[in-house]
């Protein structure tokens, strides 16, 4: 096992790799009561579409989500959630666009729960029976998310920002998706990505990290697991241009909202990494109109907006970052923005304050269980490990790079959305 | 942990010590009774009040101290418990031993009395634009309840029951009351809050308590006012026959709502048996009677949420489902009770439910947000410290989970019913 030094922030990451591919990682925290395992599956929603040397594959979409729910069956009539319940422990779990993450939650028997999680998520029990009855829940669960105005409007713009792309299409799939799920489809998904080598462990809290590494080595040598298959998600080609530019759309909101997407090809920003992508486009976006910027400031106390927040993300060969303003004032709004996102600036005061404030809350990070297995989770999907100095990293930022950064970024190709309230 | 309580005459300061956590954590709670038409001026003053200063003209400024104070968070917030109000000004801070900077700590501790004794006022008169900012997103918030289907279905409901009982009063208010404000009555009421309020403060952290507390007490003085005890407890009146009540929405579920009156429970009980009561209908997710019957059984739905308002003497059941199954889950919902009543579960799983809460409340003392939570409820209605509350569990037994569901009085089923699926765009 590596002990993997976190520069500056005096902490440690403990790293191993069994025989069979799966990669752990742990943090510990020795004054707490607490630990929180959680074991990822690189497999989302947008792996509907995938290949195993040249055989092509095209599932309905919605199943990576459909998986995750029937996953805690474990044999007739038992599920995952009996075990955790005897132990005092919480499971649960989540699909997002690029992996699934089963969780548990304790405070006693570190040991024996993750070893659990990883029997339960390591256990192809399916049945027809198990597949049917969940159908029911899982359509439930999409409409609860066609009732929610943020969820539509979401997916509402990646569709007009994305010509191909699958992360246009909600993660749960539509109540017609899900209906369209076989048991087949479940266990050809489950055989392809559930595999050792495509998953890790990340275990944060108190326990002792080399007796838990042990277990899991035995735990996994235990298991028989097919060669690897090396399945291969089919990408679409994306178009560089958003697939519609301007729409306006009424839903369940009480006043009106504005969204401005801008999608960037990454191939126009090859200086940078994807870790400078984000780190950058975080400090624009936030020195320009974030809390402490004087563009939001201006548009608050012209009465033109009561809100202003912002996302950033790589999708895939694409930067997108995506505005929602709660504005009745759309001509305005819409002219302000352009003018802004024309003439992006920051000073170097601005740039200094805001460099300090990001090194406090990187030392404030490692202490939530829940936050730092999260981290932890984020780096090893986005850059494939954890960073080790991530602090350094920030530390040697300048203001010039921010600066050549600014110059190099094209705003151009947007996608606006306007969103009014039912009648 | 090192509690401590230091009378200050016209407030208190509770200090927890610990070396546990690398943020520091200060909640300045003014508490009242509630009253329906107080609630929503005194929200909107917490809002304002952390949204711009005398030297501070507007929420840009605040935000940029706050990230040269190595981005502390500071912000306004009300709530209501049973019958009382506060509104409070919370401040997180990175401790000082994490960034060593001399005087860091008294910088960052008198900031929020800096900001809340000297609000933007002129005239006696709130500054306007400060005023008609706020004013504009409570209006947002408050239009903003339709969009959530469960919250508007809890809110209605609430009103149903008894639109004069403090569990339905809101504290953001109505459209209406928030119109009535001026930049003038704003500025009465924010001396009424400062004033004429009981006055807490807690802080948890690893700080030299001492000199927090000197700090504290040369940035706020000048209160007057004899601290007074309020009771939480909301006296809502049981029904003899449960109304049913049924009301149309746009939404694409319908959500059930089903009230019930926690009616004649001993006292002994509402912090312990009542919460393995809970557990085991609802609260304990799958493995729960509810979640069994509606969702796994039946599949009805995704969730089924319970909601246990002990000052108010209420038990809330909601779901969201399909309108044509709304009728079996009420069926359902009233047999699961039933069960209850009747002791039709294992010796086993209340052991069970007994220990998972028990390992809640010991991982709940790793975050200090629950650790003070716990604590302020404590010193205003004797709520007992997570110890006493394991030791309290410890001792329930299955007849005091039978008297737990015995004490339920169904008062009112709301029923929020889909909308047509209609042709929207």
């Amino acid at each position: 096992m590596q002990e993997i030094n976190l520069k500056g922030l005096n902490e440690t990451i403990y790293y191993d790799k069994c025989p069979n591919g799966l990669k752990i990682y742990m943090w510990v925290k020795k004054d707490i009561n607490t630990f929180y395992g959680t074991l990822s599956v690189k497999y989302g929603s947008i792996f509907n579409e995938f290949k195993i040397g040249n055989k092509e594959y095209k599932m309905p979409k919605g199943i990576a989500h459909f998986l995750e729910h029937v996953k805690f069956n474990e044999d007739k009539d038992v599920t995952a959630h009996d075990y955790f319940f005897k132990k005092g422990s919480d499971t649960n779990a989540f699909t997002t666009f690029n992996y699934t993450n089963y969780q548990v939650l304790g405070s006693i028997d570190a040991k024996d729960n993750i070893i659990h999680l990883l029997d339960f998520v390591q256990n192809g029990y399916f049945t027809k029976e198990i597949v049917n009855n969940e159908k029911g829940i899982i359509t439930e669960e999409a409409k609860m998310g066609e009732d929610d105005p943020y969820t539509v409007m979401l997916f509402k713009h990646l569709d007009n920002l994305f010509n191909e792309y699958e992360y246009k299409y909600l993660i749960t799939g539509t109540p017609k998706d899900i209906k369209a799920i076989t048991l087949n489809d479940i266990k050809k998904v489950y055989e392809t990505f559930y595999h050792p080598e495509n998953m890790f462990l990340v275990v944060t809290g108190n326990f002792n990290p080399y007796e838990l590494d042990e277990a899991i080595r035995e735990n996994q040598e235990k298991k028989q697991f097919n060669t690897y298959l090396n399945p291969e998600r089919i990408m679409k080609k994306e178009s560089k241009k958003v697939r519609v530019e301007n729409e306006e759309y009424k839903i369940n909101v009480s006043n009106k909202k504005i969204k401005i997407g801008i999608k960037i090809a990454k191939k126009n920003l090859k200086n940078y990494d994807d870790l400078h992508i984000r780190l950058y486009t975080n400090l624009l976006l936030r020195a320009n109109f974030g809390a402490t910027s004087d563009f939001k400031d201006e548009l608050l106390m012209k009465e033109l907006i009561s809100n202003l927040s912002f996302m950033s993300d790589l999708f895939d060969d694409y930067l997108l970052i995506m505005f929602t303003i709660d504005s009745d004032y759309k001509n305005e709004i819409l002219n302000m923005f352009n003018e802004k996102l024309n003439n992006l600036k920051m000073d170097e005061k601005t740039f200094e304050r805001m460099k300090k404030a990001n090194i406090a809350s990187l030392i404030l990070e490692y202490e939530d269980v829940e936050v730092v297995n999260n981290i932890i989770q984020t780096e090893v999907l986005n850059y494939g490990d954890v960073i080790d100095n991530i602090k350094e990293i920030y530390e040697n930022i300048t203001y010039g790079d921010i600066k050549k950064f600014i110059n190099e970024l094209d705003l151009s190709n947007r996608s606006i959305l306007i969103l009014n309230p039912l009648d | 942990m090192e509690y401590k309580k230091y009378n200050c005459n016209s407030y208190n300061i509770h200090t927890i010590k610990t070396d546990k956590f690398k943020t520091v954590r200060m909640e300045i709670i003014f508490s009242r009774e509630v009253a329906k038409e107080e609630m929503p001026i005194f929200t909107f003053l917490s809002d304002i009040l952390t949204d711009s200063g005398k030297n501070y003209k507007s929420r840009r400024d605040i935000a940029i101290k706050l990230e040269e104070l190595y981005k502390a968070t500071f912000y306004g917030t009300s709530s209501k418990v049973g019958n009382l109000f506060t509104a409070s000004f919370i401040l997180e801070f990175i401790a000082p031993n994490y960034i060593n900077e001399e005087g860091y700590l008294e910088e960052v501790l008198k900031f929020p009395f800096e900001v809340i004794n000297n609000p933007r006022v002129k005239n006696k008169e709130f500054d306007l634009t400060n005023f008609n900012i706020i004013k504009k997103r409570v209006l947002e918030e408050i239009d903003s309840i339709i969009e959530n289907s469960d919250r508007l279905a809890l809110i209605k409901s609430l009103e149903k029951m008894d639109n004069n009982s403090p569990s339905s009063f809101k504290v953001l208010g109505s459209r209406e009351d928030i119109n009535n404000i001026t930049p003038s009555s704003l500025y009465d009421a924010y001396l009424e809050l400062l004033n004429h309020s009981n006055c807490d403060i807690y802080i948890i952290g690893n700080i030299n308590m001492e000199e927090a507390v000197n700090i504290i007490k040369t940035n706020f003085k000048n209160r007057v006012i004899k601290l007074k005890n309020i009771s939480l407890k909301v006296n809502n009146k049981v029904r003899r026959k449960a109304q049913i009540v049924v009301e149309k929405s746009t939404f694409v579920q319908s959500t059930l709502v089903m009230i019930y009156n926690i009616n004649n429970l001993a006292e002994e009980y509402k912090d312990s048996a009542f919460h393995v009561f809970n557990y085991l209908l609802c609260s304990g997710g799958i493995s729960s009677k509810l979640y069994q019957y509606l969702r796994c059984d039946n599949a009805l739905c995704y969730a089924v949420r319970s909601l246990y308002l002990k000052y108010d003497g209420l038990f809330i059941i909601e779901v969201s489902l399909d309108q044509k199954n709304v009728k079996l889950a009420q069926n359902l919902i009233k047999k699961s009770i039933k069960e209850m009543i009747k002791a039709q579960f294992s010796s086993e799983l209340v052991e069970d439910a007994k220990k998972n809460l028990i390992i809640s409340l010991q991982m709940s003392s790793d975050n200090n947000v629950s650790i003070l939570n716990n604590y302020i409820f404590h010193t205003f209605s004797n709520l007992p410290l997570i110890d006493e509350r394991i030791k309290a569990l410890k001792k329930v037994e299955k007849k005091d989970i039978m008297a737990c569901g015995k004490s339920l009085v169904l008062n009112t089923v709301y029923i929020q019913e889909a909308g047509e699926i209609d042709a929207r765009n």
